[in-house]
């Protein structure tokens, strides 16, 4: 096999990684790391990658799948695809690790394989096995929602094969090896082997499991039939589930009229020994609400929660969007049992909501389940360290690193997280695995000049001679459809000079024997009858770019899922629609027209814009890969925020990490650092931007090939709570300064009130919550414990957010006797002053009573706001968010990218984040930008527009409509060209252009009409 | 069976409970169980003990369990509450050696851990007893409806009662199911029956009974079964709509055996009229 001897022989000079979990995280840092030329073994347990992915229909906060928008390239990838196509990624499934051993450089990793039954490169995904399988169980991907058969698919949607055989429950009767058309199945293969593979550098992301729903028995999951799971339920929502996309109640299959979310079930709870907070139960039950509104709008539903955590910039606007559009109610409240109507199926709630018991009755109960920690076999033979909870132990600073060297860890594995904070973590530990292994960028860049040179064939300007090629599919196509009738019929047609059955045209083997055929009639368009193009693509490019053809010489026409399955079992219709659809696609390719080649030339440096500490730390990344650095800082030394910051709530020294990280860039050779310095003029495009910097008073340009804007932010001020009037009231980083540097001045302090949220989550003001104050309030509550025991401290707050393994220390805090006492912000605590006496008035809601304190110290949680970026913005053609931070290209799964490849941002200046989030991020966001170093070039991609210089009139239009930057209007000629390494192909310009001059290659006006033609035809 | 044990018949077996004890004597007599009552025990510190000083109620009840060394059988106690109490002192004395010191000091004994404190569930219910239990049934208690109730003393908390679902224990269930009885499953099976609150709270107790024996007559019960003296006083007292009986009156009945006419007297809802 030809293509894999290339891949061993790329491998044998690349260092090797072993990503051991195929869940986000995994497949994140496995891309990224393929990306960076790095030799990736992925190795999943389960017989396919994703993970809980495959779960979610939808996520939050944008409600839509998140990773699949708008256009196939990144950011916007699919890992699903995109692990499955990338040459330097191997998948291992139904591999589980037994036994790690080794030293950094040299790691021995020893597989379990198990034998899942189906041969995954046989199996071609006909399904027939299932339908002859008489055995039928409980599926555990939905909790036993569904049934399933005894061979499977792991999940419905996966994108190709997947099937396995559930050997325990399989009673080898041996209707599925007759019925499969492939032989793809054995029966007899029951033992598994063992299998070794090396690594230079081991990465664990083996996520988590969720909690079982009967873990807490008081709430009846598995004795009442109306009780459900939050994994039930999200089956119910999305629409390949049981109930396409409603709720109904599982007793009588009725949509329910109210629903129950009762939340932190396995969360926040020592009684079950999980004290963690599970961070995402919070978002993920107000998103399922929502769809239950939004599907069933006679539906209530009630979120029975303790405190609403969903901490991050975007997310207290998703929960004013549940609240006053879909009319989700929330209840703050424990809830203490669930008791079913024996004869109704209708559950009551006991719940305590501070003013004593009180009961609901509902119709269906979704227990909004906490994460577990995954078990690692090998943890304790290789002295991992982890948690009493078993997540993974790592330190604050380096929170991708775990105790033994050589061994990274991202992830739910090192504490619940959700999606966006996973892919952070996980593209921050690819970071830290290709610093670590030193891969620079003369290593590297080997990979893309094999793969991608594209070349225009002199076979354009020829007369079309085109082949048709119909891929039997192993067979199976063959059972309804009349191929060699077919061929005869369309060998009939114009420019058609050969037409031939083919088998497995979808792998590179497969197509290697099309190239007798090529030579034989001098082919020089093809025209393949397979399945989905998106299966076929990249080995199909490859094949195209090896026989020097232009990529758009090929079209394929989808026969299988578009004719093949829909009409199964009506072969005069699949005859005479494949037939239409072969048409079509002979109309298609010719008159294709062949994609650019435009190519840019990378730069080998990076801009990095603010010297605080993303900055600092993304450039140390960059520059130890080899990568040159330029550092602008517009103040007079290094630092930023981190110099203002003295302790954190976990014991981390700030200090200590300014000290090690400025010499460090100080002393860095390859990085640049200009201080007093501001950016004035920015142009260019992906690999190749030039960037005027004035710095003092000099000014230079300075051409790079990625930018990464950490321009950072700071805490925000108020007038609130007579800040400004009285020396008594501080702001949170005013305390922590005074307890840091003169804790003395505050003996004699006897009360002390912090309020939390001033400024924060309000229309009007800040709308977003700032994520860090919570925590913030607890470092300094902790702290003056520390200095002086007897204090009284009380922090009124709103919901305490206290997320992932922060819980501990709300925990301590209470433990301590600092009392928490939440105000609503329609009843905001009032400050008074008379004479040197401060007094505050606040509301308690549990004593409905107002209560005054005459505190020493009162204490705002001011929040984070982003710099001034205004101007910033507009020199780099850059979008702000609608709360002056820098836009995410998509607040899921692009966290650092904007809307293109190139540019970058991180730290505070994204959003709100821990100093831990924000090593995080500046990480991920060098990880990001490798991924574009580590390439020469910058080809074009084939889906893309032209323009008829003919028919432009200059009007622009086009250039406000492409979200990529990639028109622009040239101003001698007044013509609107074209960046085709910016483009993305998504035909956005070709949609507004008055004229119909630009046209998207493959679909322009002219070639869909006569392709519509041909199929009417 | 020739199985003997020690045996500590608490304060109720003599007073309120008397035909829990007797049904549970006879029910022990037809398995052949023998019991040895402890020739010293005293008073467990029932519900007022602890609230005056947790060292009296934990040297009351580890008295006993000291007794129980002495005489070198597991023991068995029929009332729930004595149960909580000496298991309790016995998952103390087990977890923490200081405590074990200072009592077994205190108490002039020696704690072995070998001496296993058992509930009458604990002794009745085991799965090895089953086939003699369904051997002895002269009359299945077939169509009979029953609900049973636990409480809270012999069930929770789980680390000392070694129950394994103490929201839904199992065990009575099983044994009345083997009874010939139809068992419903519902909600209120370790429901607070109101405690000790019967003397002192009458009103509240009240409400909480209300509420279990709502959900048991939506249950459509006939009878209530349960293996407190407590929950059977509170529960039966205070309302007029559903029989109580204890667990070993309903296999003395299944069995044919003992004074049953006289214990049915002892209810305040006369269950005679369900068999």
């Amino acid at each position: 096999m030809s293509s894999e001897n290339k891949v061993n022989n790329i491998m044998d000079k690349k260092k090797t990684v072993a990503v051991i979990g195929g869940g986000f995280a995994g497949m994140t840092a496995a891309l990224q790391l393929a990306e960076q030329g790095l030799a990736v073994t992925l190795v999943e347990k389960e017989v396919a990658i994703g993970g809980f992915f495959p779960l979610l229909d939808n996520t939050f906060p944008t409600n839509s799948c998140g990773v699949c928008f708008l256009s196939p390239k990144q950011p916007a990838y699919c890992p699903f695809v995109e692990c499955r196509l990338h040459e330097n990624l191997e998948i291992k499934v139904g591999s589980r690790p037994v036994a790690l051993q080794g030293q950094p450089g040299d790691f021995n990793l020893t597989l379990a394989v198990d034998p899942q039954g189906v041969d995954q490169e046989k199996c071609i995904d006909c399904g027939d096995c299932v339908e002859v399988c008489p055995v039928t169980v409980p599926y555990e991907f939905s909790d036993g929602l569904e049934e399933r058969k005894a061979v499977y698919k792991l999940y419905p949607k996966m994108v190709k094969a997947g099937y396995r055989i559930d050997l325990a429950n399989c009673t080898k009767c041996g209707a599925c090896v007759t019925a499969c058309p492939t032989q793809a199945i054995d029966l007899d293969a029951v033992t598994s082997y063992e299998e070794e593979i090396t690594a230079d550098a081991v990465l664990l992301t083996p996520g988590f499991s969720l909690v079982e729903g009967g873990l807490k028995g008081e709430y009846g999951f598995g004795r009442y039939k109306n009780v459900v799971t939050s994994r039930q339920l999200e089956r119910m929502i999305s629409f390949s589930g049981p109930s396409q996309g409603k709720p109904v109640s599982p007793a009588d299959g009725t949509i329910p009229k109210k629903v129950a979310f009762i939340q932190c079930v396995g969360s926040r709870d020592v009684s079950c020994d999980r004290g963690y907070c599970s961070s995402v139960c919070c978002m993920y039950a107000t998103k399922q609400a929502m769809f239950i509104r939004e599907r069933c709008p006679e539906t209530e539903v009630v979120i029975y929660y303790m405190d609403l955590r969903g901490m991050g910039k975007g997310y207290e606007k998703y929960f004013n969007q549940a609240k006053d559009e879909h009319a989700v109610e929330y209840r703050r409240s424990m809830v203490s049992t669930v008791k079913e109507d024996p004869k109704t199926r209708k559950l009551n709630l006991v719940y305590d909501d501070g003013q004593g018991f009180s009961e609901d009755a509902v119709d269906l109960v979704v227990l909004s389940l906490g994460f577990d920690a995954p078990k690692i076999d090998f943890a304790a033979d290789l002295g991992l360290e982890l948690d009493e909870y078993g997540f993974c132990r790592t330190q604050e600073f380096t929170p991708t690193l775990t105790s033994v060297p050589g061994l990274f860890a991202a992830g739910a594995f090192c504490g619940p997280k959700d999606i966006p904070e996973t892919v952070m973590e996980a593209a921050a530990a690819a970071d830290a695995v290709a610093v670590s292994l030193a891969v620079s960028k003369s290593e590297t860049s080997d990979l893309e000049t094999q793969t991608m040179q594209p070349q225009i064939g002199e076979v354009w300007i020829e007369e079309p001679k085109i082949g048709i090629f119909l891929c039997s599919c192993a067979g199976t196509m063959a059972d309804e459809l009349d191929l060699p009738r077919l061929c005869g019929e369309l060998k009939e047609r114009p420019y058609v000079a050969c037409a031939e059955v083919v088998d497995n045209s979808c792998t590179p083997q497969g197509l290697l024997g099309l190239r007798k055929f090529i030579g034989e009639h001098e082919l020089n368009r093809i025209v393949i009858g397979a399945c989905s193009v998106r299966d076929m693509e990249r080995s199909l490019d490859a094949f195209a770019d090896e026989i020097g053809f232009n990529r758009n010489a090929f079209v394929v026409a989808n026969l299988r899922e578009q004719c093949f399955f829909p009409h199964q079992g009506d072969r005069e219709v699949v005859q005479s629609k494949s037939k239409a659809l072969l048409a079509a696609a002979l109309t298609q390719v010719f008159r294709n027209l062949p994609a650019p080649v435009a190519e840019v030339t990378v730069e080998p440096r990076a801009l990095v814009v603010g010297g605080g500490v993303a900055g600092l730390n993304a450039s140390l990344s960059l520059a130890a890969r080899g990568y040159q650095v330029t550092l602008v800082e517009k103040e007079e030394c290094l630092g930023g925020r981190l110099l203002k910051a003295h302790y954190t709530l976990q014991g981390s020294q700030p200090t200590q990490l300014l000290a090690e990280l400025v010499p460090a860039v100080e002393n860095d050779a390859n990085i640049e650092i200009l201080l007093n310095a501001e950016i004035i003029e920015h142009q260019g495009r992906v690999g190749n931007y030039t960037t005027l910097v004035r710095s003092g008073e000099s000014e230079q340009q300075v051409k790079h090939g990625v930018l990464l804007l950490a321009t950072g932010g700071m805490e925000a001020d108020t007038d609130e709570y007579l800040k400004g009037q009285d020396e008594k009231v501080l702001t949170q980083s005013e305390l922590e300064e005074r307890l840091a540097i003169s804790p003395e001045s505050l003996n004699g302090c006897r009360e002390v009130v912090m309020i939390q949220c001033v400024g924060s989550r309000e229309s009007g003001k800040r709308e977003y919550c700032s994520r860090v104050c919570c925590t913030h309030a607890l470092k300094n509550a902790l702290r003056l414990k520390e200095v002086a025991p007897e204090i009284k401290i009380t922090v009124l707050y709103r919901d305490l957010r206290a997320y992932g393994l922060f819980e501990e220390y709300y925990r301590k805090a209470r433990e301590l006797g600092i009392l928490f006492s939440t105000y609503e912000v329609e009843r905001k605590p009032e400050a008074a002053i008379s004479g040197s006496s401060l007094s505050l008035k606040y509301y308690d809601q549990v004593l409905k009573k107002d209560i005054s304190l005459n505190p020493d110290l009162l204490i705002l949680s001011t929040g984070v706001v982003p710099g001034d970026f205004t101007e910033l913005a507009e020199i780099f053609s850059l979008p702000l968010d609608d709360y002056g931070f820098f836009a995410e290209a998509n607040s899921k799964a692009a966290l650092v990218d904007f809307v293109g490849e190139g540019r970058y941002h991180c730290g505070l200046a994204s959003a709100p984040l821990h100093i831990k989030e924000t090593l995080v991020r500046s990480r991920a966001a060098a990880s990001r930008a490798a991924t574009v170093l580590a390439r020469k070039q910058i080809p074009a991609d084939k889906s893309t527009v032209m323009v008829s210089t003919r028919l432009c009139s200059g009007c622009g239009l086009c250039v406000d409509a492409c979200p990529y930057g990639a028109r622009e209007i040239n101003l001698s000629s007044m013509i609107a060209e074209i960046h085709y390494e910016l483009c993305h192909g998504c035909g956005s310009c070709a949609a507004v252009c008055p004229n119909g001059a630009t046209q998207q290659i493959g679909f322009d006006k002219g070639q869909m009409m006569a392709v519509a033609n041909a199929v009417i035809r | 069976m020739g199985e003997t044990y020690s045996y500590y018949p608490g304060c109720t077996s003599h007073s309120t409970a008397i035909e829990y004890i007797e049904a549970s004597h006879a029910v022990m007599d037809a398995l052949g169980i023998e019991l040895k009552e402890l020739p010293d025990w005293c008073c467990c510190g029932a519900a007022s003990a602890h609230n005056l000083s947790s060292s009296l109620a934990l040297g009351l009840s580890a008295f006993n369990v000291g007794e129980a060394h002495k005489a070198g059988a597991d023991l068995v106690i029929p009332c729930a509450g004595c149960y909580g109490n000496l298991a309790q002192a016995d998952f103390v004395m087990r977890q923490d050696d200081k405590e074990r010191q200072r009592l077994e000091k205190q108490l002039d004994f020696t704690y072995d851990g070998e001496i296993k404190m058992l509930s009458l569930v604990d002794l009745l219910a085991r799965e090895e007893l089953r086939p003699a239990i369904k051997n002895l049934v002269k009359k299945p208690l077939t169509g009979l409806k029953v609900v049973c109730y636990y409480g809270c003393a012999i069930v929770r908390p789980g680390a000392i009662t070694g129950v394994d679902d103490t929201e839904n224990p199992l065990r009575i269930d099983t044994m009345m199911a083997d009874l010939g009885a139809e068992v419903i499953d519902w909600s209120c099976k370790v429901d607070c029956c109101g405690g000790d609150l019967g003397l002192t709270d009458a009103k509240k107790t009240t409400e909480l009974v209300n509420k279990i024996i709502d959900y048991a007559v939506a249950a459509e019960a006939d009878c209530l079964v349960t293996s407190c003296a407590l929950c059977e006083a509170n529960v039966d007292i205070r309302q007029q709509r559903l029989p109580i009986l204890y667990f070993t009156e309903m296999m003395a009945e299944a069995f044919q055996i003992g004074d049953r006419q006289r214990w049915w007297k002892k209810h305040f809802n006369n269950p005679a009229k369900l068999f």
